[in-house]
């Protein structure tokens, strides 16, 4: 099992090299540079050239992105162009927990609502509630999530004012979990209802074709009621193929965290790189690129090394 | 003896909104303590939906007994509520299928499929049901048991799969093991051991079998009895060696001529010509008469009922109306 982690994670560093070249090749095709945003636009062209010498963005392409890959391998992202003298690593550490945080709740959300929805939809196929949870999925997988956001917080925030509209806490007030639950709520409703609607479908079929199987007949056949047979005998199969698709489903989930965030004014790192991008600024755009692929690969990751646990067929 | 199973005017029929598949058509089976029958018949003559329906496993939504009794130990298993026959499955009635490639479960241990139906219906605790569980798996042919219950199931052989099932049926003592074509999926070394155990256990622990298969040979290794099936009816019923000796009716027949036989040097096979009917649009009159070598008018009008020839001896055919044992000479 450890030699099986070990060669994963070997694996995954190419890849991260990969992510890191065409991070910075995408960057340098976009068009605009951080100058003409930072920069007053009477500046002369002598004073430009002397800032763009500052900031190394006069060096060729490939030496500015060995210096980057240098510094980002000691821990370095470099410093926020926009925000001057502030590093990139402070502006990340602050905000990394927030999405963490939010990331993590929803994704307990997402399996905890998924997995009994799917289970009922596969039991009791073509029922009202499956009907009912079939319909509900397809209207979550086909409703972007900024617009369910938004909604939650006009009637629930704004019109009945049961949840803040936003932010991580209430602001000047002393530190309270529960008002730290209050303001998670929303947001990772919002955040996990795509994922919940699509993993429900995956739940279900996956498990629809698992009770079909012979060795459901024979746990049947030793006389064990519907609830062991689906329970002990289908479930565990049933997630194995769902164990992949929830590793597929991690990217849409850190996309998802940028709109989400920006909505619900949570100050995490999907909002930071909204910002960033907006402003082009480039070194927290890029660190915050090179983070969230790195989030994917562990996620797949986890997600393997979970699939090699749940399923015994698995040699490493 | 007296009778252990008493299947009485079974008919289990799939009904859809479109039509109503009658899969098995008023069938009647006695079982006796400790007898071994055979169930046999081509593909899709029912064998299965009849076993299925004793254990109280038809395909659910669809599939449903409509008429009739199983009757085991004087008590209908049609009338008991689903929690009491949870207690008679994996008990009284053990079954043990065709495909052991995926009868098992893939993601739990051998010994933990054998241990969980110990410990449901003998309320034994984890240990002692360990214990009997490797006693199961070396009564079986594996000597290192210890170390098998430890197994995952992909990793033994189709033969070793069908032991571990035979174990986990023999777990709790049935009274009847239904074992739908055992043997085969396995080849033919395995499928005599396989035969083998079987027949030593129903000895040492008085085990009824109901063995489900399309293959002849296979019978006359291990039943006492054989009921052959067709079109969802039963067609005849005789001992072993009378219906090796002289089978009555045309079908048991072409069944017993299509067995290969080897010949000196030439392999003769005869196969019955055409299909069975598909229970949805069933021929008028006897079931069979179109595929009957022998069959004539009153074949095709009338429907033919189980006659009694002897008191083990019962066949569906005009030939042998009011017990006059006449035609069907082996042309
Ligand atoms: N789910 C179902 N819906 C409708 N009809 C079915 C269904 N399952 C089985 N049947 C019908 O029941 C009939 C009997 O099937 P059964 O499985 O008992 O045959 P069998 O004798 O066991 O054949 P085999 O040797 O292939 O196992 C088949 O002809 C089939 O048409
Ligand atoms: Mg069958």
């Amino acid at each position: 099992m450890i030699t099986y982690i070990v060669r994963r994670i070997m694996m995954a560093i190419p890849l991260l090299f990969g992510i890191t070249i065409l991070s910075f090749g995408i960057i340098q095709i976009a068009p605009g540079d951080p100058t003409a945003l930072m920069i007053d636009p009477m500046i002369r062209d002598k004073d430009l050239v002397a800032y763009k010498e500052l900031y190394g963005l006069n060096d060729p392409i490939y030496v500015q992105y060995l210096k980057w890959v240098g510094n980002m391998i000691q821990g370095n992202f470099g410093d926020s162009l926009i925000r001057q003298g502030v590093a990139v690593n402070e502006l990340i550490m602050a905000r990394l927990p927030n999405t963490l945080l939010l990331m993590l709740v929803s994704t307990i959300l997402a399996i905890f609502i998924s997995i009994p929805i799917g289970i009922i939809s596969a039991t009791k196929q073509n029922s009202l509630a499956d009907y009912t949870f079939t319909f509900f999925s397809f209207l979550g997988i086909a409703t972007p999530n900024f617009w369910i956001g938004l909604v939650l917080i006009m009637f629930l925030s704004v019109h009945l004012g049961w949840f803040p509209t936003g932010g991580v806490a209430t602001l000047n007030e002393p530190f309270s979990i529960w008002d730290r639950i209050h303001h998670l709520i929303l947001p990772s409703i919002v955040l996990a209802t795509a994922d919940v609607a699509g993993l429900t479908r995956y739940i279900r079929s996956s498990m629809l074709d698992v009770l079909k199987q012979d060795f459901i007949r024979t746990a049947r056949a030793k006389g064990f009621k519907q609830k062991k047979v689906v329970y002990k005998h289908a479930l565990r199969n049933g997630l194995i193929p769902v164990i992949t698709i929830f590793g597929l489903m991690l990217p849409s989930f850190i996309g998802g965290s940028v709109v989400v965030e920006k909505i619900f004014g949570w100050p995490g790192i999907g909002m930071l790189f909204f910002d960033a991008a907006f402003q082009r600024d480039y070194p927290v755009i890029m660190a915050i690129t090179v983070i969230a692929s790195a989030l994917v690969v562990i996620g797949n990751l986890l997600a393997d090394i979970l699939y090699a646990i749940f399923d015994p067929r698995i040699e490493y | 003896m007296s009778a252990l199973l008493e299947v009485k005017n079974l008919k289990t029929y799939f009904v859809s909104k479109k039509r109503v598949v009658p899969a098995v058509d008023g069938v009647d089976i006695t079982i006796r303590k400790g007898e071994t029958v055979g169930l046999v018949g081509e593909s899709g003559c029912g064998k299965s939906m009849t076993s299925l329906s004793i254990i109280g496993l038809v395909p659910s939504p669809g599939g449903k007994i409509v008429d009739g009794q199983i009757l085991l130990d004087g008590v209908n298993l049609v009338d008991l509520s689903e929690n009491n026959m949870c207690k008679v499955r994996g008990r009284d009635i053990a079954m043990i299928f065709q495909e052991p490639m995926t009868s098992l479960n893939p993601v739990l241990t051998v010994g933990e499929q054998i241990i969980e139906v110990i410990m449901y219906h003998l309320q034994l605790n984890r240990s002692d049901a360990t214990q009997k569980a490797i006693n199961l798996l070396k009564m079986v042919g594996f000597p290192r048991a210890d170390k098998i219950i430890k197994e995952y199931p992909h990793r033994l052989s189709g033969g070793m799969r069908q032991r571990v099932m035979i174990a986990m049926a023999m777990s709790c003592n049935p009274k009847l093991l239904i074992a739908d074509e055992p043997t085969t999926a396995l080849d033919v070394t395995i499928q005599a051991q396989v035969l083998e155990l079987m027949k030593e256990l129903s000895r040492k622990f008085e085990t009824s079998i109901l063995l489900v298969t399309h293959d002849l040979g296979v019978v006359s290794e291990l039943a006492e009895r054989v009921i052959v099936m067709y079109a969802g009816q039963v067609v005849e019923e005789a001992l072993v060696d009378d219906i090796f000796d002289k089978p009555y009716h045309p079908y048991t027949e072409g069944l017993i001529d299509s067995v290969p036989l080897i010949e000196g040097a030439i392999t003769r096979l005869n196969s019955i010509p055409g299909n069975v009917p598909s229970p949805e649009e069933m021929p008028k009159g006897c079931r069979f008469a179109p595929r009957c070598r022998v069959a004539f008018d009153r074949c095709y009008s009338e429907e033919p009922t189980l006659q009694s020839i002897s008191t083990s001896r019962f066949v569906r055919c005009f030939l042998y109306e009011e017990g006059e044992v006449n035609g069907c000479s082996r042309l």
